[in-house]
């Protein structure tokens, strides 16, 4: 029996940060595409049930589009059993606007629900609840001789926080895989000598915070002798990653785009992705960048490429030292100034210099 | 640099003049007027091209101020020496800058030279246009000087980083506009303080929504537990509205279940009583089906055995057919091949009674037998007689013609022989005759449709007669002559007579040998028409050899015979079925052909008679024939009907017994009657499993202990009570519920805003980190203002020394004083110091003014060319000092001569140091 865990999807998210109103449409589309393109996947790999744990809309209030599509995939497959945990992002509004709920939609409230599944002779149990209260482990009684799913939305801790999800309290309980949501990166774990306990992360990432490959898990549930093999599945249409590129030797910003490029190729990734290019390094004072032009240079390099200047400058005084034009009289008065750090110091020296120079200062 | 010579070709008043140049002090002292400072204006022109060339004003516009009034070449040249080489500088103005002609030459051999562009001013003396007049050109009235930035940079020159000095104040301004973007109040920081107001004006709310958010969480929070005690309070009464139904239930089940058994016991009851009918075993349903649907068919069998029951009328005409045609009708053929030979008789009959004569016929024949019998007449000599007859007949016209013809020819002879010739005489004749031939012929075509011979003779006639008449009409118009006797005339005349002769004689014969003939044949002439009469004769011939024939062929006809055989074998086959048939071969053998004949002429005219005779007889034959048939069928059938009735009825009859039933009639009644009560049976034994089968799952499902005992559990409260708490739980359920979605709503619409201002905070934090960088970076500007601004004045300090040394060297040549009150600031400006404060040199006097100026100047370009030095030109600087501060101003020239080639115009003697 196979069933696929995912989570997080926040279908509807905005995806305005770092992207471009028209990419930032595009990729909310993506979103909702990646989410059919899991349905499809359902289909085609004899997956019979699908586990949202939590975070399937960004929003509380969720579009038309958003709400219709993942409504009309619900109800256009009824051989697939769909089951819903509400995680903190979700609202009601999605199923308040349903005039009934599909016969394969398994929803979860604030109290226990277990839903019991049979097949081949052997029980499957889904459980889940969508409030995070001493409820959650007082109130959940499992039949160990059943395969025992479980479904919660929360981060895992271990303090008194009510928000928090205590696994030790959770071990011993006949869970054979807990598959939680809230958390955006792929983890599992051994819960107690029984079961797992997973987080599949975002089915899509959003921002440079979700670096990485991102998807669902695909548990393959052997029915006669009840063990359950989780598999991470990469999904993401896109990623994103951020790729750090010393520029401590570049003068200039084609030098500097050499750099980056080798680095990209040797990285690897595709065009489809999201990358960040994080220059590092010491750069020295009267090097020359320009990150919009090299975004512009590497825009078709990837989907959305960002420069993002981490790097220092590195002004060797002692070469100044000596130095008898207004320049090097500049930079000793910089570099005597006690005020300032040597981050700073290194910044003031460069803008000066640039300035001098009649170039545009950073 | 120094200059060796200039030649102006045209330049302000000044044309085709050429002065030379000596290393050291060139004195022009000339007259006011002269052209000494447009020969400074040429010298510096050369260099630097013209200023304000876009100016209107002439004294501004230099191009327009210097353009030679006498016209031609404006502009010349000036050789030079620079870093140890000779240069030719020629250089042409035009009425525009793009128009000027630039050239330079190496001195010596005239080749072009690259080292300098037009732009030799600046690469030459390292200043721009304005710091050369503000430095190593000094002019009347324009002595007082301060720094350009190209001197500066010159003066930075020192230290060779002459590019950054020389855009100090752009970075300065360009680091202003840069700090003036972050702090204006239209500047980064603003707006970012601005939009981080207006999400923080957003998130005032916040606080509250969140608190509004908790508490209706909490609300709804406290409406669920009220909720789960509704429900619990729901579940125990339901518990005991349940045990109390269960009681209730189980008092019901107990009925039930005797009502069971007690169904259960009738059913047995009545399937026995049932069972009963059948003594022996139970007849198959499908069996019994089948023999009802047999017994079905026989009634049908019944009414067919009904329906070929012979009546009596039947048995008799089967008897009396039956005698006859029993063994006759498979023996004899059937009556169609009579039919046939009636058919072929009456044809044979038809076709004998055309070949036999009739009564006239034979009177015909015997009349013309008589006529002609035994007399030399045939159809060829009948034919030749007519022919003759017409052949004569034809001869009589034409000699009647040809006798006409020669009476007139006669006439004529003879006319001509006695008299003079005649008149003409109309021919009277030949019109006559005209006119009836044409009627003759006409009568003859008409004619001719009904007597054919005769119409075409009479035609001929006519035409004959037209002939003739033509001829003597002809004959008539010709012109008549005395003539000699024509003989041609007279053989005519001999020839007609001959042929008259001639014909005469033939028709006589002719019609002598036709009437013998006729004599012979005893035929008696009407006299009208003899060619008619032998056409009679000759029809008459006609009709006697046809009849004869007809008379001998029947004599050869053997149909007489056929006709007997086919009459004797129908009246023999009518009589095979009917003894008393009295036909025309009755008593009549089969004889001769003669008899035969007999036979078949005699009932020729009884044909029909006989036909319908034969007719009839072969009809009712047939009749009878079917009849006899129908009723052999009818006897078959009834008999297999009859056989099938009995052997069904047995085998019903049998099948009852077999089951030990009594027969009753109909049987299909019985069998009727034995399926109902075998459904009966079956229904009863459906009826009673079914009961039983009631009661055992009863019996399985249910606590029949329990039910047995009739002992319940007890409930503490009354059902009512139960339902009135479950009522007021539901109430109150509704209510929770209806306050929940009310909840829900809110806390979904506030959870909404919280998003919203969870955004707001986001980007409030963005905005106040980009705020912060933005300060940051604002505040690291305007230091690195402060850091460059004091770079410059320190950096700038380092050269004020030698301007202020170089200064007070000069200052103490000119005035003889130490020059200790004036000095420098870091940006090389000069100031005086006057009742202890340092003042601007502007408010002092001319004099003073100038000589601090020349001094000034002097020191910087002293401090500007530290190895080469360049020329110097003085335009009557000394113009307002005193007589002592202009001697100190010639001992200064001498001074600085001896480093410098000067170039010194004055218009005054007393300024020349001579």
């Amino acid at each position: 029996m196979k069933l696929i865990h995912c989570g997080d999807l926040h279908l509807d998210s905005k995806m305005t940060a770092h992207l471009s109103p028209e990419k930032a449409k595009e990729r909310k589309a993506e979103l909702l595409q990646t989410y059919l393109r899991m349905v499809d996947y359902a289909l085609h790999n004899d997956v019979k049930y699908i586990l949202i744990a939590g975070d399937l809309f960004d929003t509380k209030k969720v579009s038309a589009t958003a709400s219709n599509t993942v409504l009309q995939s619900i109800v256009t497959h009824p051989e697939l059993t769909f089951f819903y945990l509400r995680g903190n992002h979700d609202g009601n509004s999605f199923l308040t606007e349903l005039d009934e709920v599909p016969e394969n939609l398994r929803l979860f409230t604030d109290r226990w629900t277990t839903y019991t599944l049979t097949e081949a002779g052997k029980t499957l149990t889904v459980s889940g609840i969508e409030e995070n209260s001493e409820l959650l482990y007082s109130g959940l009684n499992l039949n160990p001789e059943h395969i025992n799913i479980v479904m919660l939305h929360g981060q895992e801790g271990a303090g008194k926080n009510s928000d928090l999800i205590r696994l030790k309290d959770l071990r011993n309980k006949g869970i054979d895989y807990l598959a939680l949501g809230h958390i955006h990166f792929y983890k599992k774990e051994a819960l107690d000598n029984r079961g797992t306990y997973c987080y599949p992360g975002c089915l899509e990432p959003r921002g440079f915070d979700e670096c990485g490959e991102h998807g669902f898990m695909l548990l393959d549930i052997n029915l006669k002798d009840g063990t359950a093999e989780s598999t991470f599945v990469p999904f993401s249409y896109r990623n994103f990653y951020e790729i750090p590129v010393d520029v401590s030797a570049c003068m200039t910003s084609a030098e500097v785009y050499e750099a980056v490029r080798k680095a990209m190729a040797e990285a690897g990734y595709d065009s489809r992705h999201i990358i960040k290019i994080l220059l590092q390094g010491e750069r020295d004072y009267e090097s020359e960048l320009d990150t919009l032009f090299l975004e512009k240079q590497l825009e078709d390099a990837a989907y959305y490429c960002r420069i993002k200047d981490a790097t220092t400058y590195h002004v060797d005084y002692h070469s100044f030292a000596l130095d008898e034009s207004l320049k090097g009289e500049f930079v000793r008065s910089v570099m005597e100034d006690e005020n300032l750090t040597e981050e700073e110091k290194a910044y003031v020296v460069r803008q000066g210099i640039k300035a001098l120079a009649g170039e545009v200062l950073d | 640099m120094k200059l060796i010579q200039c030649h102006i070709e045209n330049f302000g008043k000044i044309s085709q003049q050429t002065f030379d140049f000596t290393p050291g002090l060139n004195v022009f002292c000339q007259e006011n007027g002269w052209g000494k400072s447009t020969l400074a204006a040429f010298i510096k022109t050369m260099f630097y091209g013209f200023e304000n060339d876009k100016k209107r004003d002439l004294l501004e516009n230099e191009r327009k101020r210097y353009k030679p009034w006498q016209g031609g070449v404006y502009g010349g040249n000036i050789s030079f020496e620079a870093n140890g080489k000779e240069y030719l500088l020629i250089r042409t103005f035009g009425e525009k800058e793009s128009d000027d002609v630039f050239l330079l030459q190496d001195k010596n051999t005239r080749i072009a030279s690259g080292d300098f562009t037009k732009n030799i001013g600046e690469e030459l003396f390292l200043l721009d246009g304005a710091s050369f007049k503000r430095s190593i050109m000094i002019s009347q009235n324009d002595c007082v000087t301060f720094p350009t930035d190209s001197i500066n940079t010159k003066l930075g020159n020192l230290t060779g980083e002459e590019g950054d000095l020389n855009s100090f104040e752009d970075a300065m301004e360009h680091l202003k506009k840069n700090v003036n973007s972050y702090e204006r109040s239209t500047g980064l920081i603003h707006k970012l303080k601005e939009e981080i107001a207006e999400q923080e004006k957003k998130l005032i709310a916040l606080p509250s929504l969140e608190e509004n958010l908790k508490s209706k969480t909490e609300g709804a929070k406290l409406l669920k537990e009220e909720r789960d005690r509704c429900n619990g309070k729901l579940r125990e009464c339901s518990s005991y509205l349940a045990q109390i139904s269960c009681n209730r239930v189980n008092a019901e089940k107990q009925s039930r279940y005797e009502s069971l058994l007690k169904s259960e016991k009738e059913r047995r009851e009545s399937f026995d009583r049932a069972r009963g009918f059948f003594r022996g075993e139970l007849p198959e349903a499908e069996e019994l089906k089948d023999k009802i649907r047999e017994s079905g068919s026989l009634k049908a069998l019944e009414e067919g055995v009904r329906m070929t029951t012979f009546t009596d009328e039947e048995l008799r005409l089967e008897n009396r057919l039956g005698e006859i045609y029993r063994e006759r009708l498979s023996k004899q053929e059937d009556p169609e091949g009579r039919r046939r030979d009636v058919r072929t008789y009456f044809e044979k009959a038809g076709s004998y009674e055309k070949k036999i004569l009739s009564v006239n016929e034979k009177e015909t024949l015997d009349a013309c037998r008589s006529l002609f019998a035994g007399k030399d007449v045939d159809n060829a000599g009948l034919q030749e007689y007519m022919d003759l007859w017409e052949e004569c007949r034809s001869k009589k016209m034409s000699l009647a013609g040809k006798k006409e013809v020669l009476e007139i020819l006669k006439s004529e002879q003879q006319a001509q022989k006695e008299t003079k010739p005649s008149k003409k005489k109309f021919p009277v004749a030949g019109l006559v005759l005209l006119i009836c031939g044409g009627v003759l012929a006409v009568a003859g075509i008409l004619l001719a449709m009904l007597e054919p011979i005769t119409g075409i003779v009479t035609a001929l006639f006519g035409l004959v007669c037209i002939t003739a008449g033509m001829v003597v009409i002809l004959v008539n118009n010709r012109k008549e002559l005395p003539q000699p006797e024509d003989t041609t005339k007279v053989q005519q005349l001999a020839g007609l007579e001959e042929e008259i002769i001639h014909g005469e004689s033939f028709i006589k014969n002719g019609e002598s040998r036709i009437r013998a003939f006729l004599a012979e044949l005893g035929w008696n002439e009407t006299g009208s028409d003899v060619l008619k009469e032998l056409y009679e004769i000759k029809e008459k011939y006609r009709t006697y050899t046809t009849l004869a024939e007809k008379e001998a062929g029947l004599q050869q006809d053997h149909t007489p015979d056929e006709m007997r055989y086919l009459a004797e074998r129908i009246e023999s086959y009518i009589l095979g079925f009917c003894p008393d048939f009295n036909g025309i071969t009755t008593n009549r053998p089969n004889g001769s052909i003669a008899e035969n004949t007999r036979f078949v002429l005699e009932n020729l005219d009884k044909s029909e008679e006989i036909r319908a005779l034969w007719n009839q007889s072969l009809d009712r034959i047939e009749s009878e024939s079917r009849q006899w048939k129908t009723l052999c069928e009818k006897r078959k059938s009834f008999e297999a009907k009859q056989e099938e009735y009995e052997s069904l009825k047995r085998s019903l009859r049998n099948y009852i017994l077999g089951l030990e039933l009594e027969i009753k009639e109909p049987l299909q009644d019985c069998l009727l009657d034995i399926e109902n009560r075998l459904e009966a049976v079956q229904n009863c034994r459906k009826e009673y499993e079914g009961a039983k089968a009631s009661r055992e799952a009863f019996e399985a499902v249910e606590n029949m202990e329990e039910i047995r005992s009739g002992v319940f559990e007890e409930i503490p409260v009354t059902e009512e009570a139960c339902k009135a708490d479950m009522e007021e739980a539901n109430v109150r359920l509704e209510e929770i519920g209806s306050l929940l979605v009310q909840y829900q709503s809110q806390i979904q619409s506030l959870g909404e805003q919280q998003d919203e201002l969870t955004e707001a905070a986001e980007r409030r934090a963005l905005l106040k980190e980009r705020l912060k960088e933005a300060e940051k970076r604002h505040k690291l500007l305007k230091v690195t203002r402060g850091h460059l601004e004091k770079a410059k004045t320190s950096f700038t300090a380092r050269y004020t020394k030698p301007v202020s040394d170089g200064f007070k060297k000069y200052y103490g040549m000119l005035s003889g004083e130490a020059g200790d009150r004036f000095q420098f600031d870091a940006n090389t400006n000069l100031s005086i110091t006057e009742q202890g404060l340092p003042r601007d040199p502007k408010a002092f006097s001319a004099g003073c003014r100038d000589m601090a100026g020349i001094c000034f100047r002097m020191a910087l370009v002293d401090a500007m060319y530290t190895e080469e030095k360049p020329m110097v030109l003085f335009d009557d600087p000394f113009v307002n000092l005193d007589e002592e501060k202009t001697k100190g101003g010639m001992r200064l020239l001498q001074e600085i001569s001896r480093e410098y080639q000067v170039i010194y115009f004055t218009c005054h003697g007393s300024r020349t140091g001579r």
